[in-house]
């Protein structure tokens, strides 16, 4: 860690910069697009609560992780910027940036903004590295959506819900669709409602 | 209806045809959707969906935004109501349509129903169009529904526009389950129509089929062939055998000729993919 301030900080190895909810400082007022998720977490009185939220919501889908991060250079590997560590797996978001394991992630190949969300199983993971950092961390399905990032045209953002449920047969349409509206909601509540980090 | 100058028109039976490489991990409508035998069972899965999430109709538009004001360039009208599509292209009310205005740049879908609309077109100040477009709303009979504007390939100011519209009055019955179900629908339907509009795909392309233009559009963007096998559900074998033939088609001896040539001939946009 080279800088660290409340609720954030910079991973030397690609000058990622990490940030968790406390970080977040909310807008005042939501726009006119908005779900029961994002005012949900617009009422949430603290970090903790918001935290809570997101868990449940994720667990109601069938998931127990989620990373939120926005990727640059998607041309050779998508080196992540920024990443929302709070309902990330322990030990996840430092193996893979000091492992560049963004490198050789298909998942950021296989999507492309705003297509549609891609439901992958440990066994689609060719490259040994990053199967086996999954395996120990018992990572073994998950949905993977690739949006836009506003006032960023050329960083991408990527929304990752994972599992440890063995094999994706139980991602069905109706579970894309959650996921992707969780993931969306997300998305508008930390890059449009709060703002992302430029620098800590 | 009455195509309107400098609006690229669609329909589902000018789609280019379907080579149906079916991407691993991708939802079933989308798998149905490229396994559609012709144009008729397409539009009966597109339709059978948005009906069974309550929807009547459905319009796919690209528009540039120019000072926050929309400019139509293409419409795909299959699922749309036609009398509605030919009011509001022929008198403009997209310049007052103010969903574009308010849809969220993260790609949020918003919800919206008639009654806003009326309230919104009564406001001091505003012109006759607004007061037209809120009449022509409801002559259509269109009354709520779920609004998308997504970013596109080729600059900062194009967007994708995607909107669902139901008979149903009020906004209540779209909860955030028809919501997720909603969004699948657009998504799916975007690549999809992103995979054959004509237009979209690079004029040096012309004779290629779409799993070449896949496999070109992986190699643009720095994929190996054994994640373009991935991604397209091929064999490493078939990937090899396509790139043979596309390296005879450019009359290129490598990968990097091959890139560079096609980027030639498409002026290196439509093959860099993007939403």
């Amino acid at each position: 860690v080279r800088v660290a301030t409340g609720g954030a900080w910079i991973v030397p190895a690609h000058g990622t910069v990490v940030y968790t909810e406390e970080w977040l400082q909310p807008a005042i007022a939501l726009s006119a697009c908005n779900t029961s998720l994002i005012r949900l977490l617009h009422e949430a009185g603290t970090a903790s609560e918001r935290r809570r939220l997101v868990r449940g919501m994720l667990a109601a889908i069938g998931f127990q992780w989620l990373d939120y991060l926005q990727v640059d250079r998607c041309d050779r590997a998508c080196v992540p910027v920024r990443w929302f560590a709070s309902h990330s797996p322990p030990q996840w978001i430092e193996r893979y940036l000091r492992e560049s394991l963004f490198e050789v992630d298909f998942r950021h190949r296989a999507t492309q903004p705003y297509g549609l969300p891609l439901a992958w199983e440990l066994a689609d993971v060719g490259e040994r590295r990053l199967a086996r950092l999954m395996h120990e961390l018992g990572l073994r399905s998950g949905v993977f959506v690739s949006l836009a990032t506003p006032g960023f045209p050329d960083q991408r953002t990527v929304v990752s819900l994972v599992s440890g449920a063995p094999g994706r047969g139980w991602i069905d349409d109706g579970v894309l669709g959650r996921s992707a509206m969780l993931a969306l909601s997300l998305h508008e509540y930390l890059a449009v409602c709060c703002g992302l980090p430029e620098g800590i | 209806m009455t195509p309107t100058a400098g609006i690229t028109w669609m329909t589902d039976e000018l789609l280019a045809p379907a080579e149906t490489p079916v991407p691993r991990g991708r939802a079933q409508l989308m798998v149905r959707l490229l396994e559609a035998q012709d144009s008729a069972e397409r539009k009966q899965v597109v339709r059978g969906m948005l009906h069974a999430i309550g929807f009547e109709w459905l319009a796919y538009g690209r528009v540039s935004m120019q000072n926050d004001v929309p400019v139509p360039r293409m419409f795909f009208s299959s699922y749309a109501h036609p009398d509605w599509v030919g009011t509001y292209f022929q008198e403009r009310l997209y310049e007052v349509d103010f969903r574009h205005r308010d849809a969220s740049p993260s790609g949020l879908p918003r919800v919206w129903e008639l009654d806003e609309v009326v309230h919104r077109s009564t406001a001091a100040g505003l012109g006759r169009g607004h007061q037209r477009f809120a009449e022509q709303l409801h002559a259509s009979g269109m009354r709520s529904g779920v609004f998308m504007s997504l970013p596109s390939a080729g600059g900062a100011q194009e967007r994708t526009v995607i909107s669902l519209s139901s008979s149903a009055s009020q906004r209540g019955w779209i909860v955030d389950s028809v919501l997720g179900q909603a969004v699948m629908l657009a998504l799916c339907l975007h690549e999809y129509l992103s995979l054959r509009m004509p237009e979209a795909q690079p004029p040096a392309s012309e004779g290629l089929s779409p799993m070449q233009r896949e496999i070109l559009r992986g190699l643009a963007q720095g994929q190996s062939d054994k994640e373009i096998a991935y991604r397209l559900n091929l064999s490493a074998h078939t990937v090899d055998y396509h790139m043979r033939r596309l390296r005879q088609r450019f009359a290129v001896r490598n990968r990097v000729q091959l890139v560079h040539a096609a980027a030639r001939g498409s002026a290196g946009l439509a093959l860099a993919g993007g939403a």
